[in-house]
């Protein structure tokens, strides 16, 4: 609800204007009537008015300085003057002081005068409504991170909030007139004439050494036929250090990684070159000492007296064990060394070639191997599947009691994406605690004299199954027999 | 009268000579093995050139048993050499090493050996080797046509 003040000395005439308005605003209106000066002075220290209507003529005073006195305190309220003394030149006067409007106080008037104080109200409504919005946008421009700036194509700044002020380290508003946009952002380029938007980024170096990054981003404005620029521009000098850091650290990496892979590179080669040394320079004179201990039997035999026949027979023999620990060995590295390209391996014919390649060893323990079910397709490679179940099935028949016939009972246990397979005998059995240790190198549970073997089976057996991604393990009690198991990835 | 054929061993270590020599003579094999134990001097002996250079002593073989391990010069080397030579690059070579290192297998195949044995252990399979290996080379096999030419 509008609330009006009207002053003027005559009650009569305070009366016709508040009936006028009230007829206009339909009893929506406030209305406080002056007649004297001291009324005036308690209006204006309260201060809850947003029309003034003033008379020129007063006991106290005039008009023109009402006007003034109302505006030096409430610029924005918007005053009326309704007079029947003032003339022209008074009119002039009040307007450039800021009047609204100016209304000749006469009977057919009365009607003009609602309407003026009508619109007077409205406008003094958007205006507020203006500035407010325009109040609001300059603090949220003030307190943007991000300078905004518009200026002339030649670079000449007409405007910047508080950040861009900050970011040019300026202080003033008016610095920024010494400024010249042009040399500072642009320099030679015309891009900004070329192509309507533009985004870059820009080292701004600063006095104490260091360089500020910022991100200008900036259109080209045309309106009314004059072009200008609007911008927006960002410290990204965080950013920026963080990116150079980043890279930095990235190429530290770098260098470290070709330090380790060169250094990789060169045990592996070392390694090469030990195996290389084995597969070479080992074999020659353990094959000589066997061959002329051999040579000696053979070519000697009968000036030997059967104690020296028995120690060469036992260099030779030594000298073959050994062979075949050097040829494990470099199977076993073999394994470990080589990419095993992994294809679709169906066990069953892996199984039927094993037992075929050990036929005469089954039929001289006369050992019986049942494959209880049909054996699954496994993602493996071929020749280390030979390797593991020949290991397998040869310790399954190998390790049994004296005078016991070996029986193997081989089965497959199928989930979800891969499979396991049994391998059972009616061996000696392992205790627990050795579970583990018997996949190692060259660990052996037995003598030699009971149980042959070099002891780099299993750990053949799990070595082969690691590089197909599989695992293997046993089950197994002293006396009760073992249940061997490899888990392999299903096709 | 059967002509001798000449066996070019080449071959470092004197142990392993000395037994492969005596698998020959228990094989009963009537062969000329000539025995070179380094690589430059294979070659040398190949080319015909300097104390090699008489053909009659010295005569080019019907097969070569190349070790892989050699002074001088590897059999690898050896071989690529005599691959690329105009004359005797058909030559049968049969590279006779302790190595069964998958990296040496496929290097000499791949440099142009005719086959690859690995020295079998103890003097029963070396007979046995040396006896099927002269059948197989000097009897059965139908050997290439390789073009004597006297040293320069």
């Amino acid at each position: 609800m509008p609330h009006i003040l009207i002053i003027d000395d005559n009650p009569d005439d305070r009366l016709l204007v508040h009936r006028e308005l009230e007829r206009e605003f339909s009893s929506s209106l406030q209305v406080t009537e002056i007649g004297d000066e001291s009324q005036l002075e308690q209006a204006l220290a309260i201060n809850n008015f947003d029309l003034v209507i003033t008379d020129y003529q007063l006991c106290w005073n005039n008009g023109l300085h009402v006007l003034l006195s109302i505006k030096s305190h409430y610029p924005s309220c918007p005053v009326i003057m309704f007079t029947s003394t003032g003339n022209e030149e008074i009119a002039v006067e009040a307007m450039k002081s800021g009047l609204d409007d100016y209304i000749i106080k006469s009977q057919k008037h009365y009607l003009r005068l609602a309407l003026a104080a009508r619109s007077s109200l409205a406008r003094a409504k958007a205006e507020h409504q203006v500035s407010r919005l325009e109040n609001r946008l300059q603090s949220l421009l003030n307190k943007l991170n991000v300078g905004v700036f518009r200026c002339t194509i030649e670079g000449r700044v007409l405007e910047g909030n508080n950040a861009f002020l900050r970011l040019l380290n300026l202080e003033t508003v008016s610095e920024t007139q010494m400024l010249d946009l042009r040399q500072l952002f642009w320099q030679q380029e015309n891009l900004i004439e070329q192509q309507l938007q533009q985004s870059k980024e820009i080292a701004l170096h600063q006095k104490n050494g260091k360089v500020k990054w910022i991100k200008l981003s900036q259109t080209l404005i045309t309106t009314e036929d004059e072009p200008f620029i609007e911008g927006l521009i960002e410290d990204v000098t965080e950013q920026k250090e963080a990116e150079t850091a980043l890279q930095k650290l990235n190429e530290q990496l770098e260098v470290r990684v070709q330090e380790r892979t060169a250094d990789l590179e060169d045990v592996i080669e070392q390694l090469k070159m030990f195996v290389d040394s084995v597969s070479h320079d080992l074999r020659a004179p353990l094959r000589s000492i066997q061959g002329f201990a051999e040579a000696l039997l053979e070519d000697y035999i009968s000036s030997l007296d059967p104690k020296a026949q028995n120690y060469l027979q036992r260099l030779a023999s030594a000298a073959d064990l050994t062979n075949t620990l050097i040829d494990n060995l470099l199977d076993y590295s073999k394994l470990s060394r080589i990419e095993l390209q992994l294809e679709p391996i169906d066990i069953n014919v892996i199984l039927s070639q094993v037992l075929a390649q050990m036929e005469e060893e089954l039929q001289q323990k006369q050992a019986e191997v049942d494959v209880i079910n049909f054996l699954p397709t496994a993602l493996g490679h071929y020749t280390t599947c030979i390797q593991i179940f020949t290991n397998l099935v040869s310790n399954a028949i190998k390790f049994v009691p004296p005078n016991v016939q070996p029986k193997v009972i081989i089965r497959a246990e199928t989930n979800q994406n891969n499979f396991i397979l049994w391998i059972e005998d009616n061996g000696i059995g392992i205790k627990p605690e050795y579970h583990d240790k018997i996949f190692g190198v060259f660990e052996r549970l037995h003598g030699v004299e009971s149980y042959p073997g070099t002891g780099i089976g299993l750990a053949m057996v799990r070595k082969g199954v690691e590089r197909m991604n599989g695992r293997c393990g046993v089950d197994s009690e002293l006396g009760k027999g073992s249940k061997f198991w490899i888990q392999l990835q299903s096709v | 009268m059967t002509t001798i054929h000449t066996i070019l061993l080449v071959e470092d270590d004197p142990n392993e000579i000395y037994l492969t020599q005596r698998a020959f003579q228990k094989a009963n094999i009537n062969v000329s093995l000539q025995i070179i134990d380094d690589g430059d001097s294979a070659i040398a002996y190949l080319n015909g050139t300097g104390k090699y250079a008489d053909r009659q002593r010295f005569p080019i073989p019907k097969l070569i048993l190349l070790d892989l391990k050699l002074p001088c010069r590897s059999g690898h080397e050896i071989l690529a050499w005599l691959r690329q030579h105009p004359c005797l690059n058909l030559l049968p070579v049969v590279i006779f090493t302790s190595s069964r290192e998958p990296a040496d297998v496929n290097l000499a195949y791949e440099l142009g050996a005719n086959s690859y044995l690995v020295k079998p252990n103890g003097i029963k399979a070396l007979k046995r080797v040396v006896e099927t290996l002269t059948l197989y080379w000097l009897v059965d096999n139908e050997p290439p046509e390789v073009q004597v030419v006297g040293a320069e």
